[in-house]
């Protein structure tokens, strides 16, 4: 994808769910996305973050994420990539549907992910772990590609190249 | 997320503001539970200044629903978002939730089952 990217590594501080949602929602809003949009956006990268956090890193607060955002005209992709050991399967992909049952839990991230974005790909970091990969297209041209995005705080490390 | 709890005579309203995340949701649980071991079981949880839910909110809802029916209470939700609202609809958690669009109305459903019940 040719384009911009912002990548962001964050570290399980304080809050540290709380700066993904703002990052991602910040995203949503610099790239025209309406209130509805921004939501779902926003929701996904959570999903996507709080999977990785859970399943991949094992809530191990030592091992970080990293989060990025890559966007062109048409379409912007999430990659979180973290650093455990789980495959792929972990993340119930085969769900074609959520967890309607009230008697299990998990699933039901992975069906909200596969519901709002327009595309989901799952797959094995050479230097380990897993990356989940995002695609929303973009339905508007965006006209503020050059979005800058530099508030970086706490346990949040962000950076923008073409 | 802030939780102010209200009491309602024979009912409680717990009216929840911020996120409902991972990182909130053990709060909301805890207060909740406390609630039901004090024989407080019929609950609405207004969430019209929830601006963010995603699935470990809703397994902890589901998680909350659970308990307060083994107390043999009821847990109502009120005022969601439209955007909260899709997240229940596409989960389908909508059809196992009793859902209000206003706080007064899950009262009448509350007071309407009483009614029903003597």
């Amino acid at each position: 994808m040719s384009g911009q990217v912002y990548k962001l590594t964050i570290f399980p501080e304080k809050d540290h769910f709380g700066r993904c949602y703002a990052v991602a929602s910040e995203v949503a809003r610099r790239l025209g996305f309406d209130p509805e949009e921004e939501f779902r956006f926003a929701v996904c990268v959570s999903e996507a973050y709080t999977n990785a956090f859970i399943h991949g890193n094992k809530s191990n607060p030592s091992k970080s994420i990293n989060v990025v955002f890559a966007w062109d005209e048409e379409t912007v992709r999430v990659d979180v990539e973290d650093q455990g050991e789980a495959k792929p399967e972990a993340l119930h992909l085969d769900d074609s549907r959520p967890d309607i049952d009230c008697e299990k839990s998990g699933g039901r991230g992975v069906g909200i992910l596969k519901l709002f974005a327009d595309k989901m790909e799952v797959d094995e970091r050479r230097e380990g772990g897993l990356r989940v990969s995002i695609s929303f297209r973009l339905r508007k041209k965006n006209s503020q590609v050059g979005v800058q995005l530099q508030k970086t705080n706490g346990g949040v490390n962000g950076n923008q190249s073409n | 997320m802030e939780i102010r709890v209200t009491e309602n005579g024979d009912y409680i309203t717990l009216s929840l503001k911020g996120r409902l995340d991972f990182a909130s949701s053990s709060n909301l649980k805890e207060e909740i539970l406390k609630r039901v071991a004090q024989g407080r079981n019929r609950i609405i949880l207004n969430l019209a200044q929830i601006d963010f839910i995603n699935s470990s909110g809703l397994e902890t809802l589901v998680s909350i629903l659970k308990e307060v029916r083994l107390a043999k209470g009821r847990l109502l939700l009120s005022n969601l978002a439209s955007y909260v609202e899709e997240i229940f609809e596409i989960t389908q958690l909508s059809h196992i939730f009793e859902i209000y669009p206003s706080e007064a109305e899950a009262h009448e459903a509350l007071t309407a089952s009483r009614v029903n019940v003597s």
